[in-house]
C-alpha cells in the first residue's frame, strides 16, 4: 500500500510531480529591455543559463548611464505541472537596500515586480514597482 | 546616487503606508483554485499579519508577517509574505489593483518536486 503523507498545512497544488528532468529555461534567457523606455526602475535584464541555473543581471534607471547591479542567482518557477520555467524569484540585498524581484513571462512580455525596502537609515518608505519588458 | 538605488521619485521620506483599506477578508475569484482560497489581513500593534486558508477544505496555513509596500505614487499598496509549511516555501509577492489583490505565489518544496509559480486574483469580502 502507498504510503502518503498527511501535512497539517496544505493545498491541493502541493501535489507536484518530482522533478526527474532539467527545467527548460529559454522562455526567461535573452536580454529584455523595459517597454518603457523612460522608466524609473530596471531599464535592462538580461538572463543567461548556466550549468542548469539561470543568472540575473539588471540595470537601474539613471539620469546617465543605466547603473549595473551585478549578477545573482534567481530561482525558476515553472507553472502548473509543466517542465517549463515562466517565472522567476530574485533576492538583491547591496548598500542597506533590499530588494525582491518576482517576474513572470507570458507571451513574449517579462514582467517583473520589485519590492525595495530601504535599510539604510535613509527613512524612504518601502517602495513597489511594476514593469514590463520584451526581449 | 549610490550604485543600486533605483532612479524614481519614491513617495517622501516621512510617509507612512496606510495599510487600512487592504485590511480584511479576501476571497480568490477562481473557485477552482488550487493555491489560496482565502486570506486575512488584520493589524496588530503596528504588525500587519496575514492569515492564508488553502485549497482543500480551506486548510489553515495560520498567520504570518507581511511586509507592507506602496507604489511611487502612493497609491496602491502591495505586500511580501513568506510561509514557511511542512514541505514546502512559499514566498508570496501581493500587489493591489482596480480594488483587487493580485498575488503572484512561488511555491519551493524541499522534497524535490519541482517549483511552481502562480498568480491568482482576490476581491474583498468586508
Amino acid at each position: 500500500m502507498k504510503q502518503t503523507t498527511q501535512y497539517a498545512h496544505y493545498m491541493k497544488a502541493d501535489q507536484q510531480p518530482s522533478v526527474k528532468e532539467p527545467l527548460d529555461l529559454s522562455p526567461l534567457v535573452g536580454d529584455w529591455s523595459n517597454t518603457k523606455p523612460d522608466s524609473s526602475y530596471l531599464v535592462r535584464v538580461v538572463l543567461t543559463e548556466q550549468d542548469g541555473r539561470i543568472l540575473l543581471r539588471v540595470y537601474g534607471a539613471n539620469e546617465s548611464d543605466p547603473i549595473d547591479w551585478g549578477e545573482v542567482e534567481a530561482v525558476p518557477y515553472t507553472a502548473g505541472t509543466s517542465l517549463v520555467a515562466r517565472g522567476f524569484h530574485a533576492f538583491y540585498n547591496q548598500d542597506g537596500i533590499e530588494r525582491h524581484l518576482v517576474a513572470n513571462e507570458k507571451q513574449e512580455i517579462l514582467v517583473i515586480q520589485s519590492y525595495t525596502r530601504y535599510l539604510d537609515g535613509s527613512g524612504r518608505t518601502s517602495l513597489f514597482g511594476r514593469e514590463f519588458y520584451h526581449r | 546616487m549610490d550604485r543600486n538605488e533605483i532612479y524614481a521619485d519614491p513617495p517622501k521620506r516621512d510617509t507612512v503606508i496606510d495599510f487600512t483599506p487592504v485590511l480584511g477578508t479576501w476571497i480568490n475569484t477562481n473557485t477552482k483554485t488550487r493555491w489560496i482560497e482565502k486570506f486575512t489581513l488584520t493589524k496588530h500593534d503596528e504588525q500587519i499579519l496575514m492569515h492564508a486558508y488553502g485549497a482543500e477544505s480551506l486548510n489553515d496555513w495560520g498567520e504570518t508577517e507581511v511586509t507592507p509596500f506602496v507604489d511611487h505614487m502612493n497609491k496602491e499598496n502591495a505586500f511580501c509574505a513568506r510561509y514557511e509549511r511542512n514541505s514546502v516555501e512559499s514566498f508570496l509577492a501581493a500587489n493591489m489593483n482596480k480594488g483587487l489583490c493580485i498575488i503572484a505565489g512561488f511555491h519551493k518544496f524541499k522534497d524535490g518536486k519541482q517549483t511552481d509559480f502562480c498568480r491568482e486574483f482576490y476581491y474583498r469580502l468586508d
